[in-house]
């Protein structure tokens, strides 16, 4: 559905010496650099994929979506939505696609969403049936049934981002590009904005792209990422070999029962499973090998003085960390 | 006929929003209009008084008036929307929700334009009405409804041009960012050039003819000599034709101009 390849974009940027001399010494001569915002990139996105595009600020990760939505035009290489290429903003292409950008409004500030959607009705060629029934869809699934009669500017950010999911898939759109849809949401829009867009991938299938820097967001979403850092991918596979093959280990952390056991005997016996990452008031932790967990934690059930156990997997947020950090040290 | 629907809605969004804000439409339909009456009335009784004379540049006192009014509100539909209604959109980024769209951005964007035009020309029916009813029975009065509908269909020709030449102008903001001055200078140009500040009459011979070889008589002088129905047939359809090529002229260089700027458009902004 979409495929990437080999998309580079250069951007030129004034640059300006701070102060009021720079001020007027730009006023005769402007100084520009120019900055590498995507380098050779290649990916593909399925139907019904979730991809997640991750990256620190200024990685690229908006350059591509803005490219693949056709508002910018890249500097050399390829891409093909839904076999069209984007930049021809083709009205059959743009019919299909839609686009979320958590920091830009899409739908009207003056009028209540409802007006908006009418236009969009008419823009996208919806046909009244279906239209009603995506209207309530949507309305229920975000619960902002109630917000639609209200002008867009008086809504809270997360029924304005609510308003706005809704207006991008009126039209049931093949390809969804999501730009950081939960940024600035507190806790429970963020989940039930997660929550939605499960639910939407399952019921249509559309080929998504996310960017969040919400590791909830692409954990909960994605099974698949692609990791940026200054314009080039770092990695591109499935989230869960990021864990197996940038967290090797897992932690287990005891709980020790009061009183029961001494500080060198369990620290003896806990070297023999992995490596003792802390041991703190009755707490230990022990760092193994993904493969020897099962049988790391049947040693200390049998062997320590166990009230409670659980095994922690590494932080993802950290992983994708190092790995973007990776190649730059 | 499905593809006449969607600028049908554009129509009744714009016209929405002009109406989602009670007091200021309220002050921007009938306030303007008061105020402008009684400035238009004291300025000119001013002068006509001070230099003690009976007519200046072929128009009596009622006549100037009259035509100061209509000036000033073919003027205001002339500009339609404010300035930046592509600039400000290139400036900060909106223009992405355009790009996406699948219809065409220049028509969206006329339709808006227009419908704004439109408004404004309302304004000029009440100056229509005022004529009637307050300086009836002069002949100014007498002036025919087909006027004011033929006036209403120059205003809007009038103000797609001008849409038009603004368009160029608005798209130099994906090279410069911020072309607010650029607009006010085009907008004063057409104002002092047009005969929106002083009827072109008063102008030299030669720079009359001068500005006939120019866009801007036909976006000003053009509608108000029709809604003061000083005009005939001939005059109407050779000025309607004028400002045809005038819109096809800066449309193809609109066309070149938007092209080469759609390759600068990073999408970003506020």
């Amino acid at each position: 559905m979409i495929e990437v390849k080999e998309i580079s974009k250069e951007f030129k940027v004034s640059v300006k010496e701070p102060g009021l001399k720079g001020s007027i010494k730009s006023l005769f001569k402007r100084e520009y650099i120019i900055k590498h915002a995507l380098k050779k990139v290649n990916l593909h996105v399925k139907e019904g994929e979730i991809l997640g595009l991750i990256g620190s600020n200024g990685a690229g990760k908006t350059t591509l979506v803005k490219i693949l939505s056709g508002i910018i035009h890249a500097s050399s290489g390829s891409a093909k939505v839904l076999g069209i290429d984007p930049w021809s903003r083709d009205n059959n292409l743009r019919s299909q696609m839609a686009l979320i950008m958590g920091q830009k409004a899409q739908v009207w500030w003056d009028l209540p969403a409802l007006d908006s959607f009418l236009l969009l009705q008419e823009i996208y060629q919806i046909p009244q049936s279906v239209y009603k029934k995506n209207i309530a869809f949507l309305a229920d699934s975000l619960g902002v049934k109630d917000q639609l009669k209200t002008q867009v500017r008086k809504l809270s950010l997360g029924e304005r981002m609510k308003v706005e999911l809704m207006a991008a898939l009126l039209h049931n759109p093949k390809v969804v590009y999501l730009d950081e849809p939960t940024i600035g949401l507190d806790l429970t829009a963020q989940k039930a904005i997660r929550h939605f867009l499960l639910a939407y991938q399952k019921e249509f299938k559309p080929a998504m792209i996310l960017t969040s820097h919400y590791m909830d967001d692409i954990e909960k979403l994605c099974k698949r990422i692609v990791i940026m850092r200054e314009g080039s991918v770092v990695y591109n596979g499935s989230l869960s070999e990021v864990r197996s093959q940038y967290a090797p280990e897992k932690i287990i952390n005891v709980n020790l029962k009061q009183d029961e056991w001494s500080f060198e005997d369990v620290s003896t016996f806990a070297k023999k499973l992995g490596t003792i990452t802390s041991f703190e008031e009755g707490v230990l932790r022990i760092k193994v090998n993904r493969d020897e967990v099962a049988k790391s934690c049947q040693l200390a059930l049998e062997n320590l003085p166990v009230q409670d156990l659980n095994i922690e997997s590494a932080d993802i947020g950290d992983l994708v960390e190092k790995i973007m950090l990776k190649g730059k040290q | 006929m499905k593809s006449l629907r969607w600028p049908m809605t554009v129509i009744s969004m714009e016209v929405r929003k002009i109406l989602a804000y009670r007091s200021d439409f309220w002050v921007n339909q009938v306030g303007l209009i008061i105020f402008q009456v009684i400035l238009s009335y004291s300025l000119w009784f001013a002068i006509f008084e001070f230099n003690g004379v009976e007519k200046m540049g072929g128009y009596d006192l009622t006549n100037f008036i009259h035509y100061y009014l209509t000036a000033v509100l073919v003027a205001k539909a002339m500009l339609g929307e404010d300035i930046g209604f592509l600039s400000r959109e290139i400036y900060d980024g909106t223009l992405n929700r355009f790009i996406v769209y699948p219809v065409s951005i220049f028509q969206y964007k006329h339709i808006t334009y227009l419908v704004y035009s439109l408004f404004n020309n309302c304004q000029l029916f009440a100056i229509f009405l005022f004529n009637y009813f307050y300086l009836h029975p002069t002949p100014l009065s007498e002036i025919p409804w087909s006027s004011y509908l033929l006036g209403v269909f120059a205003s809007l020709l009038s103000s797609s041009l001008f849409f038009m030449m603004g368009c160029i102008l608005e798209s130099i903001a994906f090279w410069a960012d911020y072309i607010w001055s650029l607009m006010v200078l085009l907008r004063m140009t057409t104002n002092f050039l047009g005969g929106t500040l002083i009827p072109l009459t008063f102008y030299p011979e030669w720079a009359q003819e001068v500005l006939k070889f120019t866009p801007f008589p036909y976006i000003v002088t053009f509608p108000i000599k029709v809604f003061m129905n000083d005009f005939d047939s001939i005059y109407y359809l050779k000025n309607c034709a004028i400002i045809c090529v005038w819109y096809f002229i800066f449309y193809l260089i609109f066309r070149l101009v938007w092209r080469k700027g759609q390759l600068k458009y990073t999408g970003v902004g506020i």
